[in-house]
């Protein structure tokens, strides 16, 4: 009888185990959300995580292959004023030598990462568009979706300056697959390219008063060079305004860029703390968000980079940009080896890169309406303008006056003014097809004691001038295919 | 009545005085002549039995009339039918262990059957059958051991984990690992360290195995559902019995090194053929770029590197166990120290292990017990080279071969050679060119390593009910804890991008419970035999992982990873999942002669978004031999038994992402803010993978149970296989890719296990057990068609190939008249046009010309594209085990062999590249010199990387996989114990040679068939072999005594 008592507690015992483990299986058991991340139905809970999404924008757009290094490399690459002197792929090489194709190493990367800060944007956009009663005030919501615009149209401006054929040269020229809306799930592979014009209008459209109106102002006290204000706005759309040669308007964006100043070296722009009151919009780098991609890498003398000086034809072997009294030919380093001028040392934090990348700063902002004044005949402006900038970098023993200069003579000046100062900056690629013209190398040969050149892409053969679109982006959004 | 032939040797050794009508006598192991306890002894036709006692000996009363038969059974030997006429005598009764034990317990999952009662596949393999097969982890043991199971060991990296493919490839992008059950709780088998790889499966003792049971089929393995589709590993860890105490230890020294090595080039020899290919390129002859340099005595320098970093490598194996118990409780203790040092200079594996289990009878109807482990590893290694890191510089193997052989390892005051100009770099001698490789032994000597440091807790407990006759009430509770210390150290003489050192240190740890509860209930209703289970079972798991790095050391002199250093960084992750499953099962038969079994599982997992999945599998048999029609049959006694089996299931595969159908935001920085961008886009409809099964099945045991016959055809089709749908890069999705269930592959294959005794002399005994697999992997199914992106390298995967295909640049082979290769453009009729690939340095690089050498070709080198170009995948698999007895020696032969698949050779083409590094002497050998040439290697060109492969890898590197290998050899001789006095206390004394690895037999010219540079990620990358370490071959001895 106990045998039975005691059979009927055990059994009892493990009936009552068996009972918890059913019971325990509510679905509160099977529902596990990762503890470090938040998931896409909780991103705008609190202002802290939308804060923190606006800068995961940036973070996007700071991509080591895009504007955290691969702009500046890019458009130095496409240029004359360095010589690639490797055959590394993975360092540019065919970037240099015009002939980035589908499949070149750097041209996935470059495309994607342009798109994952355009979706990042249009994501973080379109969510702050759709709800109501989020925890953040209604401006910074403007400033927010604003800034989301700015990402996305700096980003497209990027992407089409290499995939598309100058619009001066033709409008209609064939640019970048566009999506207005974000991508948030399967099913939006197919989108057209673009041409370039549809692109500029579409960025000048975004750009409304309105939206950089929403953006912090130079004055304010919210103003910070390494988030979209509204002069980072208006240096885009001086530069579209530029590349659509109208100069007028460029000039108008232009004055509106106010309260800056030169700093008092361009050096200044790159030893800590990398800001001055030039920086316009800027890619800060922190001891924790060091810049592998930072132009350091490969334009410094660091480890032997094979991105050396033009000692030919660029623009150090021209008399005007090589004074000795020119603070900026400090930069140019010499190769112990060779005792030849070699590097070109704006970024020489090689090991530990934390130098800023300065997408615009004022000395752009003065070029630049240097440039458009002089096209639409004002030279006495455009000098002024031009002298500003060289004074700064020249105190003393310039061989030349530049506010005297005129017509073609003045053009040259103001070109390689630009050369001069931006080296390094990747600012030389743009400027040469924003204004259509040949991309030349030096040559093997020389005449008369000058290095010859010759002309490696023509803004009429696409194939050359422009990178091909990478292969599986067609392969998978088979519109994309011109 | 049975005739007692062979088998029985009945000994009558006294002359009793009386006639007595109780016989005395003992049971013994025909072969160790041990006494056998617990062997029963039945009169028949009567109910007078007995049982042996802990000597061996019995005493049964002899009842009915003479003759009368005894019947003597005992579990793991062939039943006895012996005819005695009177018990005036006392007997022997020697007895021989059976081969295929019908009546052995073979683990099914959530409980156990008899052999003769499985229906479904299941490859068991036990004690025995391992013993003289050692090595350092259980999966190596299964090789070549099991029909159906592909195990392939894919180099020595310290810590690496096999391949194992249970009947093909069941996924594409989930592993396909199988689920290991050990005593009843499935164990993690992920490799969690980030600093070396790390074989999970490896923290079990192979000593402490009883038993290894492979479920196969979905019939045998739907009972673990989800988890089963690349089939069930059930481990059955020893545990004490009821009996003397006994104890046994076991020793053993060996001696580890590289099965294969090739000569590299020597000094002289390097700058020959590279200052050809200068020549060759038109370089100035009066301005060699390379030159040899002489040591003080003025000797030219020429450095050996391979035989710097390969080494005979020494191990040590102790292992101690102890196992007894009586009739209430029983008992299993083992301890285990394993060493090892590995064929590369400071690779070491250290192992402690220790186990206890034990039993305890509460009552007549509660029983107890528990099964707890505990081990400690430490892998270390400097080779950075982890998963085919072809470009990792930090890989010994690679470096070895690359490393210059014209100038020295070591300056004159012992530092090591190094560059002046980048002092992490080997100096480049009287070479013009500087080189951007290590001095691959200053790495190691510079203090450079990667360490993991395993702790791993393995132990369960349950309670077992029986409130009623039949009905079983168990719970089990297990836990499975790894927790990892990673750490990894880079030296300021090594630091590459870190000059000043750099060092991570951090854990992961990952957790696991599992609670099963079943109740089991058994009914025997005349020739009736029902077993219905019924269960529900719940596991979570948790992973950890903190992780930081210190960089730039504060002094360079404390090169530690603990030191100060300037700067700190680190990182973590949580992931979690959890699983929900309700179990059951239905098993009848009709007199062991019918059978239909069905079994049933629904499981729910945290990671997927459709969680709960519904598995079974349903499975039939007949005992034709049972049959009366049968037994009529002509020739019927050649079957002793005969079995016919069929089977159906659904299985799946729960190896996905712990958070697989979440979209997430991950935390970032940007200006020293913090940051959330996209993780990637997931599927939040995410279902399970999906494998369904069929087999068919023959099992036989012929000739007296002397020669057994296994025959199985499967057939699986796998649909709703998790893959990468691609998005397009300009939908900024991130990854450019969205999981979900997509896909479909298709397995199938024959299996044949044949096995028995060749001779069966008292004195010699020679088994052999064979067996074959063929078996044929399909992707019936892609999200995009292919799967082919620069992750997948050499390697693509499409619909109607098997995974993981050969997609390499077509040539063929060696132009004989201008040492040029010949490459072969594709053209739109399919036909190949032949172009010769001509690299020249400074002048464009690789081009194509005309046959002739001279013109240039129509053709670029865009237009030169890549191709299928072979199966990687075996196609067929198995072994061959021998066991030979004679007297008291016993040795154990097992080949292991493999083929059908392609290999792209690699490393051939590294080790001929033309650029400022080494190679092989077989290069050197082997290269264009003059028209007429037969050449294996292209014309040497100064920095030429096209013509022999590395920049594009050639189908002129692919060769065959086929191969056989001794995998395992081994001789032991055990001493008479028996007549050694008995003070000693030495039950069985056993000295062992035994050798692993011996030869491979193969057409392969690389260190190995076997080898997989991507070894943890094999599904979509396989038969590359890039500069990875070659196989380890183990020659040991040892000594396993018991008391």
């Amino acid at each position: 009888m106990t045998k039975k008592i005691y059979r009927t507690i055990y059994a009892g015992m493990l009936g009552a185990a068996f009972a918890v483990g059913i019971t325990s299986c509510s679905d509160d058991f099977l529902d596990k959300n990762p503890k470090l991340a938040v998931t896409e139905y909780d991103i705008l809970a609190s202002e802290e995580l939308i804060d923190a999404t606006m800068a995961g924008v940036y973070s996007r757009f700071k991509s080591s292959s895009f504007a955290g290094g691969g702009i500046a490399a890019i458009f130095d690459n496409r240029g004359d004023d360095f010589a690639n002197t490797g055959n590394n792929t993975y360092a540019h090489a065919d970037t240099y030598n015009m002939t980035v194709g589908q499949n070149s190493p750097m041209n996935p990367g470059y495309f994607q990462s342009g798109y994952l800060a355009v979706n990042a944007a249009n994501t973080l956009k379109e969510a702050l568009e759709k709800h109501d009663n989020l925890p953040i005030s209604e401006s910074k919501r403007q400033q927010y979706i604003a800034s989301c615009l700015f990402i996305r149209d700096i980003s497209w401006y990027y992407l089409a300056q290499v995939y598309s054929q100058p619009y001066v040269y033709n409008p209609d020229s064939k640019a970048i697959p566009i999506h207005t809306e974000a991508v948030t799930g399967p099913g939006k592979n197919e989108a057209e390219l673009w041409t370039i014009g549809q692109i500029y209008n579409q960025i000048i459209e975004d750009l409304s008063n309105n939206t950089i109106a929403a953006l912090p102002d130079k004055g304010s006290s919210s103003f910070d060079s390494t988030i979209p204000t509204q002069p980072a706005a208006h240096m885009l759309l001086q530069r579209i305004y530029m590349a659509m040669g109208r100069w007028n308007d460029a000039i108008s964006e232009g004055e509106k860029v106010t309260g800056f100043t030169l700093s008092g070296s361009v050096a200044e722009l790159f030893d800590a703390p990398y800001h001055t009151n030039e920086n316009i919009f800027s890619i800060p780098f922190t001891n924790t968000e060091r810049g592998g991609g930072n132009p350091a890498s490969y334009i410094s003398s660091g480890v032997g980079y094979i991105d050396t000086l033009n000692t030919r034809t660029g623009i150090v072997s021209i008399p005007e940009y090589h004074l000795a009294t020119d603070t900026r030919v400090r930069f140019i380093k010499v190769d112990p080896a060779t005792g030849r001028e070699t590097w070109y040392e704006k970024y020489d934090e090689y090991t530990t890169p934390l130098e800023w990348i300065h997408i615009f700063r004022y000395a752009e902002t003065l070029l630049n309406l240097s440039e458009s004044y002089y096209n639409i005949g004002e030279y006495e402006k455009a000098a002024e303008l031009l002298y500003q900038v060289r004074l700064r970098s020249i105190p003393t023993g310039d061989v030349v006056d530049v506010r005297t200069l005129t017509g073609e003579e003045l053009k040259k000046f103001i070109y390689n003014e630009r050369r001069a100062e931006f080296i390094g900056e990747g600012i030389r690629g743009l400027d040469i097809s924003r204004r259509a013209e040949n991309f030349v190398h030096p040559a093997a040969t020389f005449t008369n004691g000058k290095w010859d050149t010759v002309v490696v892409a023509t803004p009429d053969n696409k194939a050359s001038y422009c990178w091909a679109i990478p292969s599986y982006e067609i392969l998978v959004n088979t519109s994309a295919a011109e | 009545m049975r005739k007692i032939t062979l088998y029985i040797f009945f000994l009558i050794f006294s002359i009793g005085a009386a006639a007595q009508n109780v016989l005395k006598g003992r049971v013994i192991d025909e072969r160790t002549e041990e006494p056998i306890i617990g062997a029963a002894i039945q009169v028949k036709g009567t109910k007078s039995a007995t049982v042996t006692d802990l000597n061996g000996h019995f005493s049964v009363s002899l009842e009915g009339s003479s003759p009368y038969t005894l019947v003597v059974t005992c579990l793991g030997y062939i039943q006895q039918d012996l005819e005695v006429y009177d018990a005036g005598s006392d007997v022997d009764i020697l007895m021989r262990e059976n081969s295929r034990m019908l009546n052995e317990v073979v683990v099914v999952g959530y409980g156990t059957a008899k052999a003769r009662d499985v229906i479904s596949s299941i490859s068991s393999i036990n004690k025995d059958k391992l013993e003289g097969v050692t090595g350092h982890s259980v999966d190596n043991l299964l090789e070549g051991h099991a029909a159906g199971v592909m195990v392939s060991t894919t180099g020595s990296q310290v810590g690496s984990a096999p391949v194992i493919n249970i009947r093909g490839v069941a996924s594409i992008s989930s592993s396909v690992t199988p689920l290991y059950v050990v005593d009843g709780v499935p164990i993690n088998t992920s490799d969690i360290a980030s600093s070396t790889d790390y074989n999970p499966v490896a923290d079990i003792n192979p000593a402490d195995i009883k038993s290894i049971d492979i479920l196969k089929d979905a019939a045998a393995s739907a009972m673990f559902g989800s988890r089963a589709a690349a089939g069930v590993v059930i481990i059955t860890t020893n545990s004490g019995y009821a009996g003397k105490t006994k104890l046994t230890y076991d020793y053993n020294v060996g001696f580890n090194n590289a099965t294969k090595l090739f000569k590299p080039m020597n000094a002289l020899q390097y700058t020959d053929i590279k200052n050809r290919g200068w020549l060759n390129n038109g370089g100035d002859p009066e301005n060699l770029p390379y030159a040899t340099m002489t040591d003080k005595n003025g000797n030219i320098v020429s450095t050996n590197w391979v035989d710097l970093v390969f080494r005979t490598g020494i191990s040590h194996n102790h292992n101690l166990g102890i196992q007894g118990g009586n009739d209430k409780a029983t008992y299993y203790l083992s301890g285990s120290y394993t060493t090892k040092e590995g064929i590369t200079v400071d690779a070491q594996y250290d192992r402690f292990s220790f186990k206890g289990n034990g039993t305890y009878k509460l009552n007549k109807f509660v029983k107890l017990g528990f099964n707890s482990g505990y081990t400690y590893s430490k892998i270390h290694t400097a080779d950075a080279a982890r998963d085919g890191a072809l470009s990792s510089i930090g890989g010994l193997t690679r470096l070895a071969y690359v490393d210059l052989p014209n100038v020295p390892s070591h300056n004159d005051d012992g530092s090591f050679y190094a560059s002046e100009l980048a002092p992490q770099n080997l100096g480049k001698g009287n070479n013009a060119i500087e080189v951007f490789y290590y001095n691959v032994i200053g790495l190691i000597e510079g203090g450079q390593y990667a360490e993991s440091k395993t702790h791993r807790i393995l132990t369960n407990g349950y309670v077992e009910i029986n409130p009623l006759k039949g009905l079983t009430l168990k719970s089990l509770y297990g836990i499975d804890w790894t927790l990892v210390q990673n750490e990894s150290f880079n030296s300021p003489l090594h630091g590459g991008s870190y000059p000043g050192g750099s060092s991570s240190v951090g854990t992961s740890s990952l957790r696991t419970w599992t609670w099963t509860n079943t109740a089991d209930y058994n009914l025997e209703f005349k020739k009736h035999h029902f077993d219905i289970l019924l269960g529900v079972e719940a596991s979570e798991n948790k992973k950890n992982v903190v992780s930081r790095t210190g960089t730039t050391l504060s002094n360079r002199d404390q090169m530690y990873v603990e030191a100060p250093y300037l700067t700190y960084g680190g990182s973590g992750s949580i992931q979690e999942s959890s699983m929900f499953s309700y179990i059951s099962r239905f098993t009848y038969d009709w007199n062991s002669r019918y059978y239909l079994t069905a079994n049933w599982r629904r499981d729910g997992l945290s990671k997927l978004g459709r969680k709960w999945g519904n598995f079974y599998g349903i499975s039939g048999a007949w005992r034709i031999s049972d049959e009366a029609f049968f037994k009529k049959l002509p020739k019927n006694e050649i079957f002793e038994d005969l079995k016919v089996k069929a089977s159906y299931g659904i299985v799946g595969n729960a190896n996905v992402d712990w958070y697989a159908s979440k979209s997430v935001y991950s935390s970032s920085t940007y200006n020293g803010n913090v940051s959330y961008v996209s993780s990637g886009i997931n599927d939040p409809n995410l279902g399970w993978e999906q494998t369904a099964t069929t087999d068919f099945g023959l099992s036989a045991s012929l000739f007296r149970g002397r020669v057994l016959v296994d025959v199985d055809y499967f057939y699986s089709k796998s649909k709703d296989l998790i893959l990468e749908a691609s998005q397009a890069y300009s939908t900024g999705i991130v990854g450019s890719k969205i999981s979900t269930n997509l896909g479909k592959t298709l397995n199938k294959g024959l299996e044949l296990s044949i096995s028995g005794d060749v001779i069966r002399k008292k004195r010699f005994s020679w088994n052999v057990a064979f067996n074959i697999a063929f078996v044929k992997n399909k992707v019936l199914e892609l999200a995009d068609d292919i799967i082919y992106s620069s992750s997948t390298g050499a390697n693509i995967t499409t619909e109607g190939y098997s995974l993981a295909q050969l997609y390499t640049y077509p040539t063929d082979g060696v132009d004989p008249e201008t040492g040029r290769r010949v490459v072969l453009i594709k053209k739109a009729d399919g036909s190949y046009d032949r172009n010769l690939l001509i690299y020249k340095y400074g002048k464009g690089g690789a081009q194509l010309y005309e046959l002739d050498g001279e013109t240039r070709s129509n053709y670029t080198m865009s237009d030169w594209k890549p191709e299928i170009s072979g199966n990687t995948k075996p196609t067929y698999y198995g072994g061959l085990n021998n066991t030979f007895k004679y007297k008291n020696w016993d040795a154990n032969v097992n080949f292991h062999f493999s083929g059908g698949n392609k290999i792209v050779n690699g490393m051939r083409a590294t080790l001929s590249d033309c650029r400022m590094w080494s190679g092989t002497e077989e290069y050197y050998k082997n290269v264009w010199q003059k028209p007429g040439d037969k050449a294996k290697y292209a014309k040497p060109m100064y920095n030429d990387n096209y013509s022999n492969g590395t920049a594009n890898l050639i189908s002129d590197l692919i060769e065959n996989g086929d191969f056989i290998r001794l995998q395992s050899l081994s001789v032991g001789y055990s001493f008479k114990t028996k007549r050694w006095p008995k003070e000693l206390g030495i039950s069985s004394l056993r000295v062992y040679a035994q050798a692993q690895n011996l030869f491979c037999i193969t057409g392969y010219t690389g260190f190995d068939p076997e080898i997989n540079s991507y070894y943890n990620s094999a599904n979509l990358r396989s038969g590359l072999d890039l500069n990875t370490t070659p196989p380890t071959r183990t020659i040991s001895i040892g000594a396993n005594v018991s008391f």
